[in-house]
This record gives C-alpha cells, sequence and structure tokens, in this order.
C-alpha cells in the first residue's frame, strides 16, 4: 500500500504542475480545452492525495511498524480512535493531512464555480495547485510519509501521550480546516488582481468560505485551549507559546476582514485594505506552519528541526512578493467609491476595529518573532514571557469589546452625540451599575471593573437589538415573542448571526478575565486523611488507587471535597486527579481533574506521589467563571452557522443570489 | 461595475484634506499608543535567552538581571525534598547535537570551543512541583536571577531535542513536553 502513497504523491505533484501550467496558459490564450484540463487536474490531484492517504491510514491501521512514520508515532497497544490521529500526530503526516484538506477544498471550489466566474477560475485553480504542488514537494522530495525502515520493529514507539486525548483528536483537525480554507479567499483575491475583475464578485464568492474558515480557525483556537487546559496541567489554558500565538494571528486577521469586507461590500471603500488583510492571513497561516517546523524558534519551546525550515521562508516570501507586486500593480483599479465622513460614524467604528485587531496580531507577532529579532539586531537573545504578551493586549481587548458594543448603537455616515447618547444611554448605565457591583463586591483590580463594566456594556446593546427587532416584528407583523425573534434571526441572518458571535465573544472575554485576574492557587504536600484549603474549599487526601492495564498505568488519588458553610464542613464532590505512566514511549504525565460549575472550575493537579510514605503533593486551582470562555465559544460557532447558513433565495437560485438580505450590512 | 470603480470619489477641497488629516491622525494615535504598549511591555517583562556557554562567559555581569537558562541536569545532583517542594540541581552547557541542523550550529560552535575547559556548572534552586519530564541528564529551561551564585529559578520546564509533536505548551510552573523518541 505505501508503493502505492508514494506513486501517489508523485503523481499528484506532477499532476498540479501541469495544472498550474495548463490554467495559466489558458487564461493567457483563452483556450477553454485548457483551462478544462486545469479544472481536470485539480480533481485528479484530490483523488491523488486521498489516495495516499489512505494508504498512509492503512498503513497505521494494520501496524506496518517498517514504515518509519507507523513505528514513530503508533503502537500495538494505542486505540484505533488515537491510531486515525496519529495520521495528523506527526509532521509528515500533517503535512500530506493538510495537503489532502486543501485539494478537497479546491475540488468544492472548482464544482461550485463550474458555471461561474470563469474569468476568476482559471487563476484560481492555480494558485490553490500552487500551493498544494508546494506542500506535495515538500513530501516527495524532501519528508517522505511512506519511507520504511531497514528493519521492521517489533513495536512502535507510540504517539505522545499528550496527543491522547480526545480535544486532541479534533484540535488539529478543526485548526487545519481552518488554516486550509484561507487559501480559498486568497485564491480569488489573487484571481480578481491577476485578471482585473476587481468587483465584489470574488469577495460575494468567498464571503462563505472566508466565514467556515473563520469558524474553524475560532473553533481549532478554543478546542487547542481546552486541550492545554486538561492536558497540561498548570491551571491556565493559553501560555502564549509561538505554537498557540501561530493560530491566534490569522484569526485576529481574519476577523479583521470579516468586518472590514462589510464597509467595501456596502460603501465601496477599504478594497486595497481588504486584499492586504486577505494576502496577510493567508501568509500568517503559512507562516505558522514555518514557526512550528522550523525550530527558529525553538528556543524556549521544542519544535522540531526538521529542515524544512527553508522552504516554508522561501514560500512565504514567494507569496508576499507576487502578491503585493500583483496589489500595486492593480492599486489604480481599487480606488474606493466613498469616503468616510466622519470620524463619528459606523464605518469609523469598524475601521477602528480593524485597527486594534490588526494591531493585536501585530503585537502578538512582535512577541514571538522577537528573540529572533533581537538576536538579528543586537546579537543577544531576548524573549518576552507572557506578561508581555497579557500587558499589551488586555488594553487592546477592552477596546475590542467597546468597540463591539459602540458598533450598533453609532449611525452610519455621520453620528451626532444626541443620537448617540439616546441609543447608549441604557447600557452604559448598565455598564457602570455592574461596575458598581463588581466594586462593592471587593474587586479592587481595576482593570477587572472595568473589563466587566465594558463586557455588560456590549452584552446590554446586544440583547437590546434583540429586544427592539423583536417588538417591531411583535408590533408590525402581530406575532408571538419566539416567532418574531426568529423571523427577526432568520430574515437578517448575517446581522443577527453577528450580534450572537458577539455574545459568545463577550462571554470569552469575561471567562477570560475572571479565571486570569481572580484565580486562587494552593500547594501542598499531606499524608492521607489531611487537607488542603483553597479559598472555601478543603481538599481532603482520602487515598490512592492503582490501575496497572497494558498501555498506561494510573496512579489515581481519592479526594473528596468539602466546601466550608461558615463553621461547619459539608461534603460537594469528589475528585480524582493522576498520575500516569506510557509503557511504550516511558512518559509519565499528569491527569488533572477538574470539578466544573457556572461560577469557575476547582482544578486539582496530583503534583507528585511518593509510592513509601504514601505522601502526595496537590496543586489547586480556582478559575472563576472560566467555563463561560467554553460557552461562548460554543455561541461563537451559533452565531457563525447562523451567518453561514444559506437565505432562501440563495437556496433555491444559487447563481441568482446577488445582493439579497443575506448580504445586506447591519443597518 | 467598472465605471462605478472608477467615477472620481465625491465631495472635495479642502474639507476633504483636512478629513483626510483627522483620520491619519485618529489612526496615528492608535499606532503611537499600540507602539507605547509594546516598547513598556517589552521593556518591563524581556528576559535574556542564554544557553549555558554564553551563560558562563558573561556571567559576572548577568547578577540580578532576568535571565531564561538552557541547560542540561547534571547527573546525581538532584535534590527534591517532597515535602517541602525544595529542588536543588546543577545544570551544565548542553553537548552539540549530532546532525545540528542550521538553527542549532551555533550554539553548536559555542559548545565545542569550550569543550576543552572542564565543564562548568550552575547551581539551580526551584521550589515546586517537579516537572513530569523532569531527570538527570535532562535539558531544561529555567527562568528566574542569579543571586548570590545560585540561580533561583521561578519557572523550571523540560525540553529534549524532540520531534514536531513537543509542542510544548505548558510554559506554566510545572511545564510538560514530550518524550525522547529519537536521538
Amino acid at each position: 500500500m505505501t508503493e502505492i502513497g508514494r506513486l501517489a504523491i508523485v503523481f499528484g505533484w506532477m499532476v498540479a504542475l501541469w495544472g498550474i501550467i495548463a490554467s495559466l496558459a489558458g487564461a493567457w490564450r483563452r483556450d477553454r480545452s485548457l483551462i478544462a484540463s486545469g479544472t481536470h487536474a485539480a480533481y485528479a490531484f484530490s483523488a491523488l492525495t486521498a489516495i495516499a492517504v489512505a494508504a498512509l491510514l492503512d498503513a497505521l491501521l494494520t501496524r506496518d511498524f517498517n514504515v518509519e512514520y507507523v513505528a514513530a508515532y503508533s503502537s500495538t497497544t494505542l486505540p484505533t480512535w488515537y491510531t486515525i490521529a496519529a495520521l495528523w500526530g506527526g509532521m509528515k503526516g500533517s503535512l500530506l493531512w493538510w495537503t489532502f484538506i486543501l485539494a478537497v477544498c479546491n475540488s468544492i471550489v472548482q464544482f461550485q464555480n463550474r458555471e461561474k466566474n470563469r474569468d476568476l477560475m482559471p487563476y484560481v485553480t492555480a494558485v490553490m495547485l500552487s500551493v498544494g504542488a508546494f506542500f506535495l514537494a515538500l513530501l516527495v522530495f524532501v519528508t517522505d510519509p511512506f519511507e520504511r525502515l531497514p528493519f521492521t520493529p517489533v513495536e512502535g514507539s507510540d504517539l505522545n501521550p499528550l496527543l491522547q486525548n480526545y480535544w486532541m483528536t479534533i484540535h488539529p483537525p478543526s485548526l487545519y480546516i481552518g488554516y486550509v480554507t484561507t487559501t480559498v479567499p486568497f485564491a480569488f483575491a489573487i484571481a480578481a488582481l491577476a485578471s482585473g475583475k476587481l468587483g465584489d464578485v470574488w469577495i460575494r464568492t468567498t464571503r462563505r468560505w472566508a466565514l467556515f474558515s473563520w469558524f474553524f480557525l475560532t473553533l481549532g483556537n478554543l478546542f487547542g485551549a481546552a486541550w492545554a487546559y486538561v492536558v497540561l496541567g498548570w491551571g491556565g489554558y493559553w501560555a502564549w507559546d509561538p505554537v498557540e500565538n501561530a493560530a491566534f494571528m490569522p484569526w485576529l486577521t481574519a476577523t479583521a476582514f470579516l468586518h472590514s469586507v462589510m464597509i467595501q461590500e456596502k460603501k465601496g471603500m477599504l478594497k486595497v485594505w481588504n486584499m492586504v488583510l486577505v494576502i496577510l492571513t493567508f501568509s500568517l497561516t503559512i507562516f505558522g506552519t514555518f514557526l512550528t517546523r522550523s525550530g527558529v524558534i525553538s528556543s524556549v519551546h521544542s519544535f522540531t528541526q526538521s529542515g524544512l525550515g527553508p522552504f516554508f521562508m522561501g514560500f512565504l516570501l514567494v507569496i508576499l512578493v507576487a502578491s503585493l507586486a500583483l496589489l500595486i500593480y492593480r492599486l489604480p483599479l481599487l480606488r474606493s467609491r466613498n469616503e468616510l465622513e466622519s470620524i463619528f460614524s459606523r464605518e469609523a467604528a469598524f475601521l477602528l476595529n480593524n485597527l486594534v485587531l490588526v494591531g493585536i496580531a501585530f503585537t502578538v507577532f512582535w512577541g514571538t518573532v522577537f528573540p529572533v529579532i533581537s538576536e538579528w539586531v543586537r546579537s543577544v537573545k531576548i524573549t518576552v514571557g507572557p506578561p508581555f504578551f497579557n500587558r499589551v493586549n488586555a488594553p487592546l481587548a477592552v477596546a475590542l469589546v467597546f468597540l463591539m458594543g459602540v458598533g450598533p448603537v453609532i449611525a452610519w455616515r455621520r453620528a451626532t452625540l444626541a443620537s448617540l447618547w439616546r441609543t447608549s444611554f441604557g447600557p452604559a448605565l448598565a455598564a457602570v451599575t455592574c461596575g458598581a457591583v463588581v466594586f462593592a463586591g471587593g474587586a479592587r483590580n481595576y482593570y477587572a471593573v472595568v473589563a466587566f463594566s465594558i463586557a455588560t456594556f456590549a452584552l446590554t446593546v446586544m440583547a437590546s437589538e434583540f429586544w427592539r427587532g423583536t417588538r417591531a416584528r411583535q408590533a408590525m407583523m402581530h406575532e408571538g415573542a419566539w416567532t418574531a425573534l426568529s423571523r427577526l434571526i432568520g430574515k437578517n441572518r448575517r446581522r443577527y448571526g453577528g450580534y450572537v458571535i458577539h455574545v459568545g465573544v463577550a462571554m470569552v472575554f469575561i471567562g477570560v478575565v475572571a479565571s486570569s485576574v481572580f484565580k486562587v492557587e494552593a500547594q501542598k504536600t499531606v499524608k492521607i486523611g489531611e487537607s488542603v484549603e483553597i479559598g472555601a474549599y478543603r481538599l481532603r487526601y482520602d487515598g490512592i488507587r492503582v490501575d496497572d492495564g497494558p498501555h498506561v498505568l494510573r496512579t489515581i488519588a481519592q479526594v473528596s471535597v468539602w466546601k466550608a458553610d461558615g463553621d461547619k464542613l459539608s461534603p460537594i464532590a469528589s475528585v480524582t486527579p493522576e498520575k500516569r505512566f506510557y509503557k511504550k514511549p516511558r512518559q509519565p504525565t499528569t491527569e488533572v481533574s477538574i470539578w466544573s460549575t457556572l461560577g469557575g472550575d476547582l482544578y486539582v493537579v496530583l503534583g507528585s506521589f511518593d509510592p513509601q510514605s504514601q505522601l502526595a503533593t496537590f496543586q489547586a486551582y480556582i478559575n472563576p467563571l472560566v467555563c463561560w470562555m467554553w460557552i461562548g465559544g460554543v455561541v461563537m460557532a451559533l452565531g457563525t452557522v447562523i451567518c453561514m447558513w444559506p437565505t432562501l433565495a440563495e437556496r433555491t437560485s444559487p447563481v441568482e443570489a446577488r445582493v439579497p438580505v443575506g448580504t445586506r450590512v447591519a443597518e | 461595475m467598472r465605471a462605478l470603480q472608477r467615477a472620481p470619489p465625491p465631495g472635495g477641497g479642502r474639507c476633504r484634506v483636512k478629513r483626510k488629516t483627522k483620520f491619519l491622525a485618529g489612526a496615528g494615535i492608535i499606532v503611537v499608543a499600540i507602539s507605547y504598549l509594546i516598547y513598556s511591555a517589552a521593556r518591563e517583562t524581556s528576559a535574556y535567552y542564554l544557553t549555558m556557554d554564553e551563560f558562563a562567559r558573561q556571567r559576572a555581569s548577568l547578577a540580578g538581571e532576568p535571565i531564561r537558562l538552557a541547560g542540561r541536569v547534571t547527573s546525581g545532583s538532584v535534590h527534591w525534598d517532597p515535602k517541602t517542594l525544595d529542588l536543588d540541581f546543577q545544570v551544565q552547557p548542553i553537548p552539540p547535537k549530532k546532525g545540528a541542523t542550521a538553527a542549532s550550529t551555533l550554539e553548536a560552535s559555542d559548545a565545542r570551543a569550550t569543550s576543552a575547559a572542564p565543564v562548568e556548572t550552575l547551581a539551580v534552586h526551584y521550589n515546586g512541583v517537579l516537572p513530569d519530564m523532569f531527570a538527570d541528564g535532562r535539558d531544561v529551561i529555567v527562568e528566574g536571577k542569579l543571586e548570590q551564585g545560585v540561580f533561583h529559578a521561578k519557572s523550571l520546564l523540560t525540553t529534549c531535542p524532540s520531534k514536531y509533536e513537543a509542542e510544548d505548551r505548558g510554559a506554566g510552573e510545572a511545564g510538560t513536553s514530550a518524550p525522547k523518541v529519537e536521538g
């Protein structure tokens, strides 16, 4: 099977090259048959990468340890589900998986546009296949996933235990889908630049793809945070690690794009800016891949030093130079149809939101590459840690949430103070009240007080938008409240879906602020029967249970949670933090135990355990409101689905849906 | 469509110029604010990142500075008291890797230069739970300050020359990392 896989990637690479040449030549000579040949190459490319993935999966599932990849990332005792996840658990497999997703997207794009956008499509095909060809070239010439060993080991070295977690099985695919689908808007942007068809067609065509990509980037980031939270055992979910930053940066620029693109659709402004954001987002996904695989920023965290770095760097340079050159060449065609009329308008709020988002992306980028830059400039490596990112981004995040609240209440074109005051008086009052309550409740962290007030402001604005819209429908259409609300959302999916996303963002924001500002920590070594005190809780160490299986040895601490209520203690829960020992890679891991409520999480780690004395060291954390992060994430996902859902008009005649209700910007 | 795009933007004259200046000033303020945030935060939170070799050469000048230091735990030097969570050990330079890639050749050549000299070590003190992967001979990154000849580490990370999935995310106190699957 692996020989077939190997052949498939070699042929896939050649087919991609042909597709690029055929598409470009076809566009140049206006030769329909050549363009059609390019399209066929795109389909063939998908089929060939699918065969390659199937071949690698087959090798994994049949546990063919003669294949280097299989021996390195699986074992005889690895559960089937994780064996499938091993497909993207290693670098070679992840590159193949990436190429496969790209190929599938490419085929979907080809199919969707089989009768549309004929001027753009040859370029789209060429761009998508170029990216695909780059990735396959790495697999064909540099790092072969089907490489065989000179001998056959009886056992594999197993998948990294840290990856043997359910979040880890869905986190990488989500992130990859998010990363890869940014290629679609990018390809269309380049096609628009190359063909000179710079109307709004490319934006309308890729709007749903951009949302789809954003959806998966959001989920990918949140799943990654969830994984870090439940697996790494340091009580947090985000450490501003280069890998996390690499996934966060394209999310930021993609978010900026989704906002500024509305201004282009509505006002014909920001055309160049949107191009820049699309190019930036795609480049950042490649940069992220580069970062995690090159070893350039390996100083602090151990990534592979695979020697792929220069290739990615070169590819990135080509992308940036080529797309910026095209952009500059087409600048005369990208004039704005309108100009901003007032600095005090919704357009300006959108612009400001874009600046802040790109500003955050820039600070994250700066902090991530700082060691490299400082080494070039001052020949000494200087690193910045999480405090840097937190300090810089906290005020920016507050500003962002504030703008999220201001957006819906400020008028388009030109707002007056009086109108703004009328629409934002209620929410502002709610915000001040919330701030006062938090302050009266004893919080003396002013950042948190301000952050909660601003979040309340944004949430109240959203709530009143839903309320007013629903009431208006009730009055005009004589509908019941629920019918009115669901129709309100259904008829303005983009606007109200966006608001739902904003509600989710505010929830995530609250969760992040509360859990980072009001976190409580405790650490103690105790004998059986003794307790660790943390906040209002007592954690009593009741004993140890050992569970010895063929794959993993588990040492499980039995801990009962008691809550102090006045003088008396009452039992409320029990937690079972573990130490695990994975037998194949001979690696110990720590398994945290979390008792989660809407008010906060009690996060307990078995830090160390001494079998002789039965002494156990526990680390415990109280993370207030942290679960609102996950709830907010679900709300964001829901809102995105509402936005993406096709409108009735689009469902009945997909080609004719031009500027229907769905594409109207929030008014 | 074309015609629309090429149409000259509405509005004109001095009013437009004035407005444009205003917007540019607004954008400028934001850029300056973000730059200031970056500058001040970087100044207060940055730390030198040094390998043990580099550290050994400029030891005297580094007392009291925030430092991130990469080194290897000296065999037999680990003292760990589970009751008080006090951990003491020595670190020494990480020897050059076999088949080192471009990224690490610089460090490698540094190490070769000092290999003739006796191995330089540094005492490290840390209080907290042992990371899962901490052991004799492991490569670690400690973050903290040098005080009276002892490196007081606020955080302790274990790393290893590893593969792609050793995405060491645990930058917290009890950092964890991947197994040493290949040499």
